[in-house]
């Protein structure tokens, strides 16, 4: 592509190499850009701008708000992971969301009415919790291996399902008070935290999980299988790459980790069911597999950053009275510098002033 | 070496004379990491005349092409187009000053019309180009909003009838695009050419994808535009087509060319050997071959196409070990279906395959893959290999178990591996962790060659192994077969290349319409009956049987 502005030539060319300033530089000139807009946005709604950056950044810095943002990365990184997996085999998965909702359910079902004695119970909660979730996504793997039903409807329908089935199986459950919530969990099942936070065990699980998706993406057959498949997908079946396998062997693996985020979720931060207890965290999944697209690394990365943002506007809501919605646009623009930022990594500008052809000296033969 | 300096110098003096052509490339230079793609490359295309580009994969031909229509822009050298000197930035400029391209995938819209593919993007607005509005709505934004919301079809109709008849190109203007036959579509694409009044006309390679009569009508056409005064350049591996229908030929060799020559003064393999730089050899040597046991039964198949439409009808076939079964014939006829049969990738809808006295039927692939077949599929990019991938993804992928386990891969040997083929197969490639898409057709198809034979497969199905790759890669793949089959491998080459079929088999048959219409031994094939088959589906009843037999080595 090439425009003329002016005096000069403006070319769009392919990048054949990434020097550091590019690899480095990029993400965080995509984070600062983020910053300065949702500042102007903050100024837009009269609200001093600086001050609230400077309460953002100490909350986000301090214990109490590494700890809240680990709190939330957990959720995040489980569901971001189970739409990052699909993702590398080419599909789409939408329904980490109905994962987490059928997670927590069970959680919730297991909590209130098994008769086990404490980490039983919490060892109940999590395998039930992952299974439910694994089997729910089974259903559009199934689906898309099985008749080409396209996974994005299917796993985002089933998204919308889940949430409804969460408000019934809340009526079915006891109810403690007025609210419109279940009862609380036996205390046995309430996972353990860490002394004077909100940490939970659940961390462990994400932790684990993470580590277990790396080995398998990186140092295992099936991980060679997932990335062939997802590359090529006519190439991979006919070396025997079975699609069955792939397709609704990435769809399970997604509903297993959305499922322990929901358990771990309602076990952990809210001890009983409560509707909606998932604030999209199934989409904001979406957002983080695509950032985090090249690798694992960048998907945690991804995660924290969506977390950071989100303990970050709600620190200032109170205290500058910032509406909350401002969550949305920061996780909004996060998003455009982010895909603005891989533009700019394939491709870079070439500006030079526009030469009268007969100006070159002419190249011997 | 110094003979080819002293040839470029030479070519240099005699075209640096030349006034008349009508595109003059002077000393271009094109340097990408790495590598020099054209290094002070000069060329000439006169008016009026045909002027062949040959070269091997990787010679510099695509690059040079590129900075022609502004893909890319040259590090040195000039273009002058009918003498002035001239700056190509975007294609199109290219068409601008006269210049255009017929790709070997056609940049056709399939549900629109013939009339409307041609006129897509070179709209008229509906005023006279001399009117006051005329001159207003011809460039810039104006243009584009009339051009948009009005379709002035009728002036655009009238021109391009004006053009076939001229030219004597024969395409229903109405039909649209997907009903049109492969020949048609090329026909429109010069249309297309011709209807933004190119002076010069590029055709990459434009008999990849044709049968023999359609290459005929072609030609026949390119030699309408010559006697109209084009200038046109024909890129294309196939050497006959360079000696029967060109006037001049440059030979590129990394980057360099090599010469211009008149072709009238040249041999076929005069050229090869200027394309690859030693001598070629086309007569490979085939020798006896003990034939083994069988490893392929093939009973009464039957399968469809894509479409669901009958494309393998009731075909039985035997290869042995040892032997090469050539299967000749336009494509189209069922080949491709039969060999995704026998790799296992596509469903039968009757009859048995056997591989070593395991029935194998609508098995999945990975049984196929597992009881020693190996697959070279026709198209490399989209089925044969994973561009996106490395090198080394892409050499595992038949035996990625071999390396890796539930809990385990072993990238360090599969790098080994991956080495070791590159090398023994002489793959081109800057280093193994390459993407696979960016190495050119005849390289990967090496590549692909050496992922599928040194697995010591029993059978090896070869679907058009040669098709667009240059003679140096065509030879290498030609004897790595022929080395295959003496280890004792069955081999089923698919080829519509006639002399390729029968100078590497040792059984052939001819498929027409998803039906085996004719088999010998090589030894004993006839030439010419077997092209009445590809033709016809039939010898012609008058044909003696005594016709010459063709000698096949």
């Amino acid at each position: 592509m090439r425009y003329t502005i002016g005096n000069y030539e403006i070319r769009l060319r392919k990048r054949t190499e990434q020097p550091p300033y590019i690899k480095y530089g990029i993400p965080i000139a995509a984070l600062a850009g983020s910053v300065v807009v949702a500042m102007v946005v903050m100024e837009a709604i009269g609200t001093n701008s600086i001050a609230a950056m400077y309460t953002l950044v100490t909350r986000i810095l301090s214990p109490g708000g590494m700890a809240e943002i680990i709190v939330r990365m957990i959720p995040l990184l489980l569901a971001g992971l189970a739409v990052y997996i699909p993702m590398r085999a080419g599909l789409w998965n939408i329904g980490a969301g109905a994962g987490i909702y059928g997670g927590g359910i069970t959680a919730a079902a297991i909590g209130i009415y098994a008769p086990l004695p404490g980490p039983l119970l919490i060892i109940a909660i999590i395998l039930g919790s992952a299974i439910v979730g694994g089997l729910l996504l089974f259903i559009p793997g199934y689906l898309r291996a099985r008749w080409d039903i396209n996974e994005i409807l299917t796993s985002l329908l089933l998204t919308f399902g889940m949430i409804q089935l969460n408000e019934y199986a809340i009526l079915l459950m006891p109810a403690e008070d007025v609210t419109h919530s279940s009862a609380s969990l036996q205390a046995g099942a309430i996972f353990p935290r860490l002394p004077g936070t909100r940490i939970h065990i659940g961390v462990a699980l994400a932790v684990l999980s993470f580590v277990v998706v790396y080995a398998m993406m990186n140092r295992s057959k099936f991980g060679y299988e997932i990335k062939m498949f997802g590359s090529n997908a006519t190439a991979a079946s006919h070396a025997g790459i079975s699609k069955y396998k792939v397709v609704i062997g990435t769809f399970v693996i997604g509903g297993i980790l959305s499922g322990l985020a929901g358990g771990a979720e309602v076990a952990g931060i809210h001890g009983r069911l409560v509707p909606e207890f998932s604030p999209g965290y199934g989409f904001t999944a979406i957002a983080i597999a695509l950032i985090g697209m090249r690798g694992e690394f960048k998907v945690l990365a991804a995660t924290f950053l969506f977390a950071a943002v989100y303990i970050g506007v709600a620190s200032i809501e109170l205290t500058h009275a910032v509406p909350f919605a401002l969550v949305d646009v920061f996780e909004a623009v996060v998003i455009l510098f982010f895909v603005a930022g891989e533009a700019i990594r394939q491709f870079e500008l070439d500006i030079k002033p526009v030469q009268d052809v007969d100006d070159t000296e002419a190249v011997p033969a | 070496m110094a003979e080819d300096q002293g040839q470029i110098n030479q070519n240099t003096v005699t075209s640096m004379g030349e006034t008349g052509a009508f595109l003059r490339m002077r000393g271009i230079t094109k340097r990408f990491p790495g590598v020099v793609a054209n290094d002070s490359i000069s060329f000439d295309v006169r008016s009026g005349e045909i002027h062949g580009l040959l070269g091997e994969n990787g010679a510099g031909k695509s690059t040079l092409m590129k900075i022609l229509f502004g893909l890319y822009s040259q590090d040195e050298g000039e273009i002058y187009i009918d003498g002035e000197r001239s700056t190509i930035d975007s294609p199109q400029e290219a068409t601008d000053a006269g210049i255009a391209m017929v790709h070997q995938h056609f940049m056709l819209i399939p549900r629109l019309t013939v009339v409307e593919n041609i006129v897509l993007g070179a709209r008229e607005t509906p005023f006279a180009a001399d009117s006051l509005l005329g001159k207003l709505s011809h460039k810039g934004p104006l243009k584009g909003i009339l051009s948009s919301l009005t379709t002035n079809l009728e002036d655009a109709r009238r021109k391009i009838e004006r053009l076939c008849e001229e030219y004597g190109i024969d395409v229903d203007l109405d039909k649209q695009v997907w009903e049109l036959e492969v020949g048609e579509q090329q026909r429109v694409e010069i249309l297309k050419a011709l209807y933004r009044d190119a002076e010069l006309l590029v055709l990459d390679e434009p008999t990849a994808v044709l049968s023999p009569k359609e290459s005929d009508d072609l030609f026949e056409t390119i030699n309408e535009l010559k006697e109209e005064g084009l200038a046109v350049i024909l890129i294309t591996h196939k050497l006959h087509e360079i000696t029967a229908h060109t006037d001049r030929t440059t030979v590129l060799r990394d980057g360099n060319v090599i010469g211009t020559v008149d072709t009238d003064s040249v041999t076929e393999d005069d050229l090869a050997e200027m394309m690859v730089g030693r001598e070629v050899l086309f007569d490979l040597d085939r020798d006896q071959n003990t034939r083994g046991e069988k490893v392929v039964d093939v009973s009464g198949l039957y399968a469809d196409d894509d479409r669901g439409i009958q494309a393998v009808n009731g075909v039985d076939l035997e290869v042995h070990k040892g032997e090469i079964v050539g299967i000749a014939g336009v494509s189209g006829n069922g080949q491709a279906q039969l060999t995704e049969c026998l790799a296992g990738v596509r469903e039968t809808t009757g009859g048995t395959i056997e591989i070593n006295g395991i029935d194998l039927t609508n098995e999945p692939p990975l049984s196929y893959v597992k009881n020693g077949v190996s697959y070279i599929p026709s198209d490399r990019y989209e089925v044969g290999s994973s561009p996106n991938r490395s090198l080394v993804d892409n050499a595992i992928l038949k035996d990625y178990d071999e390396f890796a386990t539930t809990t385990s891969f072993d990238r360090e040997a599969a790098r080994e591996y991956t080495k070791q083929l590159v090398e023994e197969y002489d793959v081109r490639t800057p280093d193994i962790d390459t993407h696979a898409g960016k190495l050119s057709g005849g390289n990967l198809q090496k590549l692909i060659c050496a992922r599928e034979l040194s697995r010591e497969p029993d059978f090896v199905i070869a679907d058009q192994p040669t098709r667009g790759i240059d003679v140096g890669a065509i030879e290498y793949i030609r004897s790595v077969l022929l080395e295959q089959r003496k280890k004792g491998t069955g081999i089923l080459l698919v080829s519509e290349d006639l002399d390729e079929v029968m100078q590497v088999s040792d059984r052939i048959v001819v498929m027409y319409e998803g039906e085996i219409v004719y088999r010998a031994d090589s030894d004993n094939a006839l030439r010419e009956v077997i092209g009445q088959c590809i033709a016809s589906g039939e010898p012609e009843a008058a044909t003696d049987a005594e016709a010459e037999v063709v000698e096949v080595e």
